[in-house]
C-alpha cells in the first residue's frame, strides 16, 4: 500500500486534465472505465462460495462466505460482514466504515428469503474480505469480489422436512456435495440472483469519472459512492472523501446535479459491470473447478 | 418428606417484585418536550448554547426533541512530527456509555438478548469487550469529518491541528435493536453536524462558511422534514431517507450527502425533492444559527 | 456602529464602483478574519470579500506608494475575544500577508511572550504563551482536553479511548505525515538561538548570563520553523527578559537595572540577563 504524496506541480497537471471535457485521464481511460482485473473464484476449500480479484496495481482482495445453520428467532441478522485491509488496524475509523457501508448494502438489499430452510431454521452466511493490497480507495474492489463470492456461493441441500412447524427437527443435508445448489438456483420465475455492488465515483469540476485510481482520488474535489442492484441504482449513496491520509487540498462541496448525475450514469453503465462479472464466472467455471 | 441434599429455606416465604417487567410500551419511552412543536415548515424547535466548556476553544450544546448533543473543539493546537503546511483535523464522536445507538445489533454486532421481554440492559461497547469507537461512533465521526473538512480554512494553521470531540447525551431512538429506521441513525447525524458547525464558529477558528445539515424522509411521496423517530411500528417500507449538508452562503454547495431508503426503485425527482426539503430546512437552521451569534455579540 | 457578520456573510465585493461614480473603482482587499471567496451569480464567479470568524466589520482605506486612481481598501473582522487588539497597524500595504496566518497563531514578525524551559550552551528553548495584541495562544491555558490530571503517560487521542491511536478517529490527513496531537495542553515550542539572543557580540553570547528557566521574555518570530519549534528572536532593544525570579525561581520578582542586569530589591541580589527596555 503506497501512500500517494503527489508535488504541487503533478496535482496541477493531473487537476488540468481532468477537468476537460471529456476528462483525460492518466491511463487513458473513458469517464467510465473500470480498471482492467482479473478474478478467480471458488478456490477456497473450507468455505461455500470464495472468490479474489486482482487488479494490474497488485491491488488484491478475498473474499469467502461460509454458512452456518441457526435459529431464524435468535438472529438478528442472517448475513455477517468483516473486512481486515492490511496495514490498518480493526478499529480503525478506515476499516470500521467499509464494514459500516458493506453490512448497510448487503442488510438492505438481498434476498434473505432463500436463506431460510424451514420456518424455524435459516442458513446464516458469514462473509470475510481480505485487503491484501490496495491502492485507491477499496469499497469497489470489495464489492465486486464479494458479488463473485456471492454468485458463486454453494448450499448444501436440505432433505429433511421443510415444514417443522408441528414436529421439530434439525435439518438435515445431502451427503454429496454434488447436490449442493447455488444460491441463485433458489430462485423463482426467471429472476437471477445478482448481489448488490458499490461504485465509487470522482468529483472533479463538473466531470465525474468512475473507478478513480490512487493518482486521480488526490486530486479530487468528492467522491461518491453508489449502489447498484437489481439492475438499478439504489440506495444506500453517500459522498466520501476518497484521498484518506493525504494532503488533498482541491477537497470542496459538490453541485447537486453531480448527485442525480451519478445516478443516472450509474443506471446506463453498471448493467454492463454486473455482465462482465457473469460472463467472468461462466469462463471460470468453464476451467473447471478445483476440487 | 423433607430433603437432605438440599437447603430450603423457610416455609412462608414472599418473592419481592424485583426484575418484573412493568410492560411499558415503546410509546411510553420518554420523547422529550419538543415533540408537539414544530413551525409551519416542520422543523422543530431546538436550543443552542455555546461556550459551555471553559477548557476548549470552542463549545456547542444542542438539545432537540429527545436528542441532546454536546460537541468540543480543541485548536489549534501544536503537533508532534514534521512540518505540514495545512492544520489536520480529526472528529470523534462518542455516545455516553449506556446510550444504545440506532441500528446498533446491525453494525455494532451487539447480540440479541434472547429471551427477555423488555428492551436489552446496557449496550455499547463492541460485541467483542473493546472500548474504542464503535462502528457507528466511527461512520458518524467520519460524516461529520467529510461534511466540515471543506468548510475550514486549513491553510492559515500550519503545523497545528483541529479536533472535534461530539458526546451524545441522549438519542429519541428507543427501539435500539431495529433495524429498519433510517431516520435515527441519520437524524443525530444532521444535528450533530450542526451542533459541530456552531461549536466551530465559537471557537474562533476561521470558516469559509458555516456548514448546516438538514435531514427529510419522503414516505409514500410524502415529504417530512426532521422527521421525529416514533418507536413501534415504523419501519423502511416505501420509504427514502436522506441527511444533506450545504454551506449556504457558498451557492449552496453540498458538503454532506448520505441518503438510506428501502424503496425497490426510486427516481430522480424524489431525490431532488428531499435535496430540496434539506435545504429548506438547513436554511431555516442557519436562519436560527445566525441570530443566535448575533445575538451573543450584542 | 460597525455590522456583525458571521462566517460566510458577504462583506463587500472585491471590486466596487465608486459611488456616484461609473468610472473609478474601488479596491476591497481581505484583512485579519477574512478571505477572497468566488460566489456565482448570474452565472459568473464574482471574487467577493467574506467573513471567516464571527465578529464586527471594520473597513478602512490604506495609503498605497503609488498613487492611481483606485482607493484601496482593507477589510478586517474583529472578533469579540479581542479586546486589546489594536489593528491599526495593519492597515497598510501588508494587509495581504497579514491575513495569510490565522489571528491567534503566532507568525513571522509578531511579537511573542514566553517562559525559557531549558537553556544550552548554544540555544535556549521556550513556550509560547501570547502573541502581543492577540491575547492567549491556547484558549485552555494549558490544560487540554484532559483536563488537569492529563499527563504524559495518557496516549494520544487523549485517552477517552484505551486502544486508540490517532487512524481510530475520522481523519482526512497528515497522519501519514505523523501530525500527532500532544494532548497534554502543551503549547507551542520556540527556540532562540545563541547568535540571535542579542545584536552585538553575537558570537561571544553567553546563554546562562543571557536567560534562565522560567524566565519570561518578549521575543520577535523569525520563522515558523519546522513542526516541532517556532524560531525566535530577542535582537532588539525593547525585547528580552521582562519578568524573572531571582535564584532560579526561588527568590523574589526582579526589576532591570540596565539591558545586562537584573536586581532583586527585596535581597539586593543581582543577577545577569539580556533585559528589555521598558521605555520607547
Amino acid at each position: 500500500m503506497s501512500k500517494m504524496i503527489l508535488s504541487p506541480a503533478e496535482r496541477s497537471y493531473l487537476y488540468d486534465s481532468l477537468t476537460q471535457a471529456p476528462p483525460i485521464r492518466p491511463d487513458s481511460r473513458t469517464d467510465h472505465q473500470f480498471r482492467p482485473l482479473e478474478a478467480k473464484t471458488s478456490f477456497l476449500p473450507g468455505s461455500n462460495g470464495s472468490a479474489r480479484i486482482r487488479l494490474m496495481d497488485g491491488s488484491e482482495c478475498i473474499v469467502s462466505v461460509k454458512s452456518k445453520v441457526v435459529l431464524s428467532a435468535l438472529e438478528s441478522s442472517l448475513i455477517e460482514c468483516d473486512i481486515d485491509v492490511s496495514g490498518f488496524r480493526d478499529d480503525s475509523n478506515f476499516v470500521s466504515n467499509l464494514k459500516f457501508y458493506l453490512t448497510n448494502l448487503l442488510q438492505h438489499n438481498f434476498p434473505t428469503q432463500y436463506l431460510k430452510l424451514t420456518s424455524r431454521y435459516a442458513f446464516k452466511l458469514f462473509i470475510d474480505c481480505i485487503v491484501i493490497s490496495h491502492s485507491s480507495y477499496p469499497l469497489s474492489l470489495i464489492s465486486l469480489t464479494t458479488y463473485l463470492a456471492l454468485k458463486t456461493t454453494r448450499l448444501p441441500l436440505l432433505v429433511s422436512d421443510v415444514n417443522d412447524e408441528e414436529v421439530a427437527e434439525q435439518p438435515t443435508f445431502s451427503d454429496d456435495w454434488d447436490n449442493a445448489k447455488y444460491i441463485g438456483d433458489f430462485m423463482k420465475d426467471g429472476e437471477v440472483f445478482q448481489p448488490p455492488i458499490f461504485i465509487t465515483l470522482g468529483v472533479i469540476g463538473p466531470n465525474l469519472i468512475f473507478d478513480p485510481s490512487t493518482e486521480e482520488e488526490q486530486v479530487l474535489e468528492n467522491g461518491l459512492i453508489v449502489s447498484f442492484y437489481g439492475n438499478k441504482v439504489i440506495t444506500p449513496i453517500s459522498n466520501i472523501n476518497l484521498a484518506t491520509n493525504s494532503n488533498n487540498s482541491n477537497f470542496k462541496g459538490l453541485n447537486r446535479s453531480l448527485i442525480t448525475k451519478a445516478m443516472a450514469l450509474g443506471n446506463k453503465y453498471c448493467p454492463a459491470v454486473v455482465k462482465a462479472l457473469d460472463t467472468l464466472i461462466e469462463q471460470d467455471d468453464e476451467e473447471g473447478t478445483i476440487f | 418428606m423433607s430433603d437432605r441434599r438440599r437447603l430450603i429455606g423457610p416455609l412462608n416465604t414472599i418473592i419481592p417484585n424485583i426484575g418484573i417487567s412493568s410492560n411499558a410500551t415503546e410509546a411510553d419511552v420518554f420523547k422529550g418536550p419538543s415533540s408537539a412543536t414544530r413551525n409551519e415548515d416542520g422543523l422543530r424547535q431546538f436550543f443552542l448554547k455555546t461556550g459551555i466548556i471553559e477548557n476548549a476553544n470552542g463549545s456547542a450544546y444542542l438539545e432537540v426533541g429527545g436528542n441532546i448533543i454536546q460537541v468540543s473543539v480543541f485548536g489549534p493546537r501544536p503537533i508532534r512530527g514534521s512540518f505540514v503546511d495545512r492544520a489536520s483535523f480529526s472528529v470523534e464522536c462518542k455516545f455516553l456509555p449506556y446510550i444504545s445507538q440506532p441500528n446498533e445489533q446491525l453494525y455494532n454486532n451487539t447480540t440479541v438478548n434472547a429471551g427477555s421481554t423488555a428492551n436489552t440492559g446496557p449496550t455499547n461497547a463492541n460485541a467483542n469487550g473493546r472500548t474504542g469507537l464503535t462502528n457507528i461512533e466511527q461512520k458518524i465521526s467520519s460524516y461529520i469529518e467529510t461534511a466540515l473538512l471543506p468548510s475550514i480554512v486549513l491553510e492559515k494553521y500550519p503545523k497545528s491541528t483541529i479536533d472535534i470531540f461530539v458526546t451524545i447525551l441522549s438519542t429519541e431512538s428507543s427501539n435500539s435493536g431495529s433495524t429498519k429506521v433510517d431516520a435515527a441513525l441519520l437524524g443525530i447525524s444532521n444535528w450533530v453536524l450542526n451542533c459541530s458547525s456552531v461549536a466551530l464558529v465559537d471557537s474562533g477558528i476561521e470558516l469559509k462558511d458555516v456548514v448546516t445539515s438538514g435531514v427529510a424522509t419522503l414516505k409514500n411521496d410524502k415529504l417530512l422534514l426532521d422527521p421525529e423517530v416514533i418507536s413501534s411500528g415504523e419501519d423502511n417500507e416505501n420509504t427514502l431517507t436522506c441527511v444533506v449538508s450545504f454551506m449556504n452562503l457558498r451557492n449552496d454547495e453540498i458538503v454532506g450527502f448520505w441518503m438510506e431508503g428501502d424503496q425497490s426503485k426510486f427516481e430522480e425527482s424524489q431525490v431532488e425533492q428531499l435535496i430540496d426539503g434539506c435545504n429548506n430546512m438547513s436554511r431555516q437552521v442557519r436562519a436560527n444559527i445566525n441570530s443566535y451569534f448575533t445575538s451573543t455579540l450584542e | 456602529m460597525s455590522k456583525i457578520v458571521v462566517p460566510g456573510q458577504y462583506i463587500v465585493p472585491a471590486y466596487k464602483l465608486k459611488p456616484n461614480s461609473d468610472k473609478q473603482i474601488e479596491r476591497y482587499v481581505p484583512g485579519k478574519g477574512t478571505i477572497i471567496s468566488q460566489i456565482e451569480a448570474e452565472g459568473k464567479q464574482i471574487p467577493v470579500v467574506v467573513a471567516t470568524i464571527l465578529g464586527k466589520v471594520l473597513i478602512k482605506e490604506i495609503e498605497k506608494e503609488e498613487k492611481d486612481d483606485v482607493k484601496t481598501f482593507v477589510v478586517v473582522v474583529v472578533p469579540k475575544s479581542n479586546s486589546y487588539i489594536d489593528y491599526e497597524a495593519e492597515f497598510n500595504s501588508k494587509a495581504l500577508e497579514a491575513a495569510s496566518i490565522s489571528i491567534n497563531l503566532p507568525k513571522e514578525n509578531d511579537i511573542v511572550l514566553v517562559k525559557i524551559t531549558k537553556i544550552t550552551q548554544k540555544q535556549v528553548n521556550c513556550e509560547i504563551l501570547s502573541v502581543e495584541g492577540f491575547g492567549n495562544v491556547l484558549a485552555d491555558g494549558g490544560v487540554g482536553a484532559n483536563g488537569e490530571t492529563a499527563h504524559a503517560s495518557l496516549p494520544s487521542g487523549g485517552g477517552s479511548q484505551n486502544l486508540s491511536s490517532h487512524q481510530t478517529i475520522a481523519s482526512s490527513q497528515s497522519t501519514a505525515l505523523g501530525a500527532q496531537t500532544d494532548d497534554i495542553g502543551e503549547n507551542f515550542k520556540g527556540i532562540i538561538r545563541s547568535q540571535d539572543i542579542r545584536s552585538t557580540d553575537r558570537d561571544k553570547v553567553k546563554v546562562i548570563e543571557s536567560y534562565k528557566p522560567g524566565d519570561i521574555v518578549r521575543a520577535m518570530i523569525i520563522s515558523l520553523g519546522d513542526g516541532s519549534n517556532y524560531y525566535l528572536s530577542t535582537a532588539r532593544n525593547d525585547l528580552g527578559v521582562i519578568f524573572a525570579k531571582s535564584e532560579n525561581g526561588s527568590g523574589n520578582l526582579m526589576y532591570p537595572v540596565d539591558w545586562q542586569n537584573m536586581i532583586d530589591v527585596q535581597s539586593g541580589l543581582v543577577e545577569k540577563r539580556k533585559c528589555a527596555n521598558p521605555f520607547a
